[in-house]
């Protein structure tokens, strides 16, 4: 080894190998060679060090330089991506759509105002999310005006419950601030054993109750709680519509009050009825009615436009829906629906024909538009001897019972009966050449059974598409101008493939079977 | 029949009936009378075809801020599979919608947009439709921060 600073490099071989042995200096010049070459080394140590710090002063300020450079071009390149970001931001297509459009898509998303589980409403979310939107939401008080609220069982009136009490009065508070003086659309659920003592955020709504517009009321406690504010508060001053959901037993109408202004009644299950029936006959105003069940006692109500009658649960001795349209006369019922719902059901529900048919002659629906039965088992003969009553009827939709007739003797959905909508032909169930239901134009069809019959179903179709007003004239006829048929399960598409040439032609077709991508046509 | 023609110049004719759900067109024709003259405007034919002969709504229906009981973000399973495009064309849709006067297709259009809102956190709708957070100022965000307290909370 050698080190280049000297003339005389050193010779650090020899070292080690004297090293190894029992060398000593012997005289006096070899150990002051010896010395004078440890001075030296260590001269030449302390010259490296002093280089080594020059090297090392002169690397940290580069590092500390390049170090700089990097941040600075760090910072650039995220502002220029901040802007990048912006940039793109001004190219986002809902950029272009005017104010007045997105106060519109905003009124769509703010139906309800969602605050069940911690949810904060549609119109604040909006209102989060950029200056823009916000200053659209908060300038539009009808955004803030419905309020869906649950109202949780609380038995012990804790700190956790009063914490979530506080902030629930906090945002109900903002919403009826920015909904200004608009009339209200209230969905109130209040759990059995909601036992708050003053419940603010309960008393807030109720404290507007000349505001109430709309109101659903879901729970027991708005029938049995006496704590519960909003029973002296039907029907507020300007209440048009009143939905009593599941769950509410022996509600009592207080006939005292004034229920003139109310148009729309949805009435549940296990009411009092003559408390009820006294109710409705103070309702002269009334244009939708939606009942659950009742006992038979006949009525005629000749304001109601609208009918739903919505079977639940099924008694097999004691069938609410043939109850109440046994019981109803409405003469200018312009839409009617017929509805049995058999989730879980073991035993099928058989509705009576002979009662709906009674109904149909009774009330004579000579205005009736749109019909929906859906659920029922009425054969498909019945069906048809139904549908002659009311040629005025221009929507259609039925739907299969959830769980089919293996019999099919009570789908009213068959060949049979699609055969019977066909606009030039006879068929087992209408013998007369007259065609079924003239003024049809939009027809929906979901079926649960298999084995459903294209060819019929594409031939009575096409036989009713006639673009051609003279045409239909001619057959007394209206062109149909929609149809829907959901399938149960996927089938061979080939046989519908004949109605993309309607669709494309003008008439709305959809095939679709079960499942996200189950359109065929 | 009436001759539309679009910016590319492509010329579409259809029958006035069609068109007409347009109440832009409605009224240009009603100030133009028969003319063969054509109407530059967007394609909107097959839309107009698909409901020809359908009652326009009024002008105030389903929209009005006065009654928000009635308004429900269905669409018809037609007007779904017609609607099914591109935020691009989407909102192209419900502009020209706008501009035609089309009211049952603004809606369709506006109902499609609500229901990619409904159920998505500010953060979402952002990224969704590409909108900046512009909100800068402190004060503004601690505001912000402060009313949706209910929902962080929980």
């Amino acid at each position: 080894m050698s080190f280049a600073n000297h003339d005389e490099p050193f010779d650090v071989v020899t070292t080690i190998e004297k090293l190894r042995t029992w060398y000593y200096p012997a005289t006096v010049g070899e150990l002051s060679r010896v010395m004078v070459t440890q001075k030296m080394v260590q001269d030449d140590i302390a010259d490296h060090d002093e280089k080594l710090d020059q090297l090392h002063t002169s690397y940290d300020g580069d590092l500390e330089r390049l170090l700089m450079k990097r941040d600075c071009l760090s910072s650039s390149r995220q502002g220029l991506i901040h802007y990048a970001e912006k940039l793109s931001g001004l190219l986002s297509p809902i950029r272009r759509v005017p104010n007045e459009i997105l106060c519109q898509i905003f009124l769509y998303c703010c139906t309800e105002n969602d605050m069940t589980n911690g949810k904060p409403g549609e119109a604040l979310t909006l209102s989060s999310v950029c200056t823009r939107f916000r200053e659209v939401a908060i300038s539009s008080p009808a955004l803030w005006s419905n309020l869906t609220a649950l109202f949780p069982a609380a038995e012990h009136y804790d700190y956790r419950n009063r914490q979530q009490e506080t902030k629930l009065s906090s945002l109900i508070q903002l919403y009826l601030d920015r909904s200004k003086d608009r009339p209200l659309t209230l969905d109130l659920n209040i759990e059995e054993r909601y036992h708050l003592p003053n419940r603010p955020s309960l008393q807030l709504l109720t404290r507007e109750f000349n505001r109430w517009k709309h109101l659903v009321l879901r729970g027991y406690s708005f029938s049995t709680d006496p704590l519960c504010p909003s029973r002296d508060c039907l029907p507020s001053p300007s209440l048009e519509s009143l939905e009593f959901r599941y769950g509410v037993v022996n509600y009592v109408l207080d006939l005292t009050n004034n229920w003139k202004s109310l148009t729309h009644l949805r009435y549940p299950t296990t009411l009092k009825l003559d408390n009820f029936w006294r109710a409705l006959e103070l309702c002269t105003n009334l244009h939708s009615l939606t009942v659950q069940a009742l006992k038979s006692s006949s009525r005629i109500l000749p304001t109601l436009s609208s009918l739903a009658v919505i079977n639940c649960e099924f008694d097999k001795l004691d069938d609410s829906l043939e109850c109440i349209i046994s019981s109803l006369t409405t003469p200018n019922l312009s839409e009617l629906v017929l509805e049995q719902r058999n989730e879980g059901a073991v035993e099928y529900p058989r509705q009576s024909f002979h009662h709906i048919n009674g109904f149909f002659e009774r009330s004579q629906l000579c205005s009736l538009t749109s019909l929906v039965i859906q659920g029922l088992y009425i054969s498909d003969r019945d069906m048809v001897a139904l549908l002659l009553q009311v040629s005025s009827l221009e929507t259609l939709s039925i739907h299969d019972p959830a769980f089919p007739d293996l019999l099919r003797s009570s789908n009213p959905i068959s060949k049979s009966f699609i055969e019977s909508l066909h606009a030039g032909r006879q068929s087992a169930f209408r013998p007369s050449v007259e065609p079924l239901l003239p003024k049809l134009r939009e027809l929906t069809l979901k079926v649960t059974a298999q084995g459903f019959d294209p060819s019929s179903f594409v031939d009575t179709i096409a036989s009713r598409w006639l673009p051609d007003q003279s045409s239909a004239r001619e057959l007394g006829l209206v062109c149909l101008r929609s149809v829907e048929l959901h399938l149960p399960g996927t089938v061979d598409t080939k046989p519908y493939e004949l109605l993309r040439q309607f669709d494309e032609a003008g008439l709305r077709v959809v095939v679709k079977y079960r499942g996200v991508d189950g359109y065929i046509v | 029949m009436v001759t539309l023609v679009t910016s590319d110049n492509e010329k579409f004719n259809a029958e006035k009936e069609v068109v007409e759900r347009s109440v832009l067109i409605k009224n240009m024709l009603e100030d133009v009378g028969e003319s063969d003259q054509p109407i530059p405007l967007p394609m909107f034919l097959e839309y107009c075809e698909h409901h020809r002969g359908e009652p326009l709504p009024a002008p105030d229906a389903d929209t009005s801020q006065d009654d928000t009981r009635k308004r429900t973000t269905d669409i018809s399973e037609w007007d779904q599979k017609f609607i099914t495009v591109d935020q691009e064309m989407l909102f192209e849709i419900i502009l020209a919608a706008n501009y035609l006067d089309i009211k049952s297709l603004l809606d369709v259009g506006c109902k499609t947009v609500a229901n990619m809102i409904k159920g998505k956190t500010p953060e979402e709708i952002r990224k969704l439709f590409n909108i900046v957070n512009d909100f800068t100022p402190r004060r503004r965000c601690a505001q912000i921060k402060k009313e949706n307290e209910w929902a962080e909370d929980r």
